[in-house]
């Protein structure tokens, strides 16, 4: 067999893969406190819980949105060790460390790593991280970034994460949306809920 | 990061997979291949009949391309390539029509209705103006064959029409890098008899030398290729270029012996092709090192500093490579190669920073903080000014 052939295979995988998660059920996430992937957030509105998010990490992962996943969406990766990958699209089982975590990246690493995680699976070459700066997160000091990137259907979208990483292991929660209004519109209580986190597991 | 489709695979996609004709579409080789009359200058097709509605539905493709955001707008580029086009082909170039995109991939297409697009990944690849030429003579050729209409036609009378639509939206809905690579992929998948690369292939070569360019330039970019490729421990994308034929060495000698009789003389026009690309270059090398395909990219920067020494951009790029790879001892590498960027011409301000990020993990503080001095000194309205205070304070 050609690998145009297994790469076709492969492709076809990912397209069923696509129409699992786009049937994926979503559960109601209240508007109080919640614990998520090694998390506990308080919401002040009520989300929904992707149940089968088409990304996975090494480490516990939830995917929650407010209006849609296409509209927008927050990412929970709670404590990546070194060494493991960060995120990747589930069933990628490409053997590159393109996008694994080192317990020593500065903050300007792990942004640089989350630019090619989101150029890799949305499948761009627009996607650049910036305002990076120290704050207090998740009990201890971290850092916010700002985001932009483009998705294949070219619609342009706006991101912030918070970050930190403590005992060697990441914890990163990521907001972003249509940039020109899915993001904003839900951006207030995305905040709430990232500068509210504090670490469980 | 959103993580869904977005939507679902469009007319664009299937049709895209239809019509397009691209430089790597050389894995298919079993399809019979029609061929078809040459065209004429000013050609169009007239409406009621098929080739009529292939043209109207790759204008709507066109459309799409000419608004889209990974389309780079340079004026002056832009107007470089329409001008290698008008060289190449005086009959025709009032037909076509050429769209840069920012997709770090080796590839041009052509559509049938004169709609060329060319990826950044060749720009950033072709050593010179000649091989920039000798991959639009290509296309061109494709073009003037009317290679997508017989390839049309042939699948029609083959019943492979559905073959073609289930194809096309599986590739469609999970291509590479946007939605304008998966055209380029899609083109890739449903290519072109040999006979017809062949044909375009040598159409190229004989339009680049009349043009004034050296011959052997057509040659020598699959070599290059061919050398990345073999860099590339795994094979990665995009693999479709070398799937399963030995065709690019093939190929490569076909050109070569065609070049031999075309005769020596020629020019590559180096220094102005790389003046030419020179306000994209950096972002080109920039979307290059974010693929993480470290071997590859590897081979193709040593051979970019071979051709311009000393170039402190290529040398940070270099650096950049070891510094994200890090396998055994590449970080000392990194900031060897960092180092040396320091000491040449045309160095971005980002070496500085990444040196100084190499020397903060390996706990030299005063070091990084000279580093990181540097940066800002240099860059002083860097958008990340806060975080690199932080490390010197921290550092300090």
């Amino acid at each position: 067999m050609t690998g145009f052939f297994v790469s076709l295979r492969r492709l076809s995988a990912l397209a069923l893969v696509l129409l699992v998660a786009a049937c994926a059920p979503f559960a109601l996430v209240p508007a109080a406190t919640n614990d998520v992937a090694n998390f506990r957030v308080d919401a002040d509105i009520a989300w929904n819980k992707v149940n089968q998010p088409r990304l996975e990490s090494s480490a516990p992962l939830a995917y929650w949105t407010a209006d849609g996943p296409a509209l927008n969406g927050m990412i929970f990766i709670g404590g990546v060790k070194d060494g493991q990958p960060v995120i990747k699209v589930m069933g990628d089982t490409s053997k590159d460390n393109a996008l694994v975590f080192r317990s020593g990246m500065t903050a300007s690493e792990i942004v640089e790593l989350w630019e090619a995680a989101t150029a890799k699976i949305s499948q761009t070459t627009i996607a650049k991280g910036s305002n990076i700066e120290p704050v207090a997160f998740a009990g201890g000091t971290g850092f916010k970034f700002d985001f932009h990137y483009v998705t294949k259907d070219e619609v342009d979208r706006s991101g912030i994460g918070y970050a930190t990483v403590k005992d060697g292991k990441l914890y990163l929660i990521f907001f972003s949306g249509t940039k020109l209004h899915h993001y904003p519109t839900r951006l207030a209580s995305a905040k709430r809920i990232m500068e509210s986190a504090r670490i469980t597991g | 990061m959103t993580i869904l489709s977005h939507r679902s695979p469009s007319r664009r996609h299937v049709l895209g997979g239809l019509c397009a004709c691209s430089l790597v579409g050389l894995t298919a080789c079993n399809a019979t291949t029609g061929n078809e009359p040459p065209l004429a200058a000013g050609y169009r097709p007239s409406a009621g009949t098929d080739e009529g509605g292939l043209w109207h539905s790759v204008e709507k493709i066109e459309r799409e391309t000419a608004r889209s955001r990974y389309r780079i707008r340079d004026t002056e580029l832009n107007r470089y390539l329409e001008e290698i086009i008008a060289r190449l082909s005086p009959e025709f170039h009032a037909d076509m029509r050429v769209y840069l995109l920012r997709t770090p991939y080796f590839n041009a297409s052509m559509y049938p209705n004169g709609m060329m697009n060319v990826l950044t990944g060749l720009m950033l690849r072709a050593k010179d103006e000649a091989q920039l030429a000798a991959v639009l003579g290509h296309e061109i050729g494709h073009y003037t064959q009317r290679h997508s209409l017989a390839r049309f036609r042939d699948a029609r009378a083959r019943n492979d029409f559905g073959v073609f639509l289930n194809m096309g939206l599986a590739v469609a809905g999970v291509g590479a890098v946007g939605n304008l690579t998966n055209l380029m992929l899609v083109a890739g998948q449903f290519a072109y008899s040999r006979e017809h690369e062949r044909e375009a292939d040598d159409i190229g070569v004989t339009l680049m030398t009349k043009a004034g360019y050296r011959p052997m330039a057509a040659s020598e970019i699959w070599q290059q290729l061919i050398d990345e490729a073999e860099a590339d421990k795994d094979r990665r994308s995009p693999s479709l270029m070398f799937a399963s034929h030995p065709a690019p060495q093939e190929r490569m000698a076909t050109l070569k012996a065609k070049a031999e009789q075309m005769g020596n003389g020629g020019e590559g026009f180096a220094d102005r092709y790389r003046e030419k690309i020179r306000s994209i270059r950096f972002m080109m090398l920039e979307d290059e090192i974010r693929l993480r395909q470290y071997d590859r990219s590897l081979v193709l920067m040593q051979r970019l500093q071979k051709e311009t020494p000393g170039d402190g951009e290529l040398i940070y790029f270099e650096a950049e490579i070891y510094r994200l790879r890090e396998d055994k001892d590449d970080l000392k590498l990194a900031e060897q190669t960092y180092e040396r960027a320091t000491l040449a011409a045309n160095t971005p301000p980002q070496a500085w920073r990444a040196l100084g990020l190499i020397q903060r993990r390996d706990g030299r503080h005063d070091a990084a903080v000279q580093s990181f001095r540097k940066y800002l000194d240099l860059r002083p309205d860097a958008e990340d000014r806060a975080i690199i205070k932080s490390y010197m304070e921290k550092t300090a």
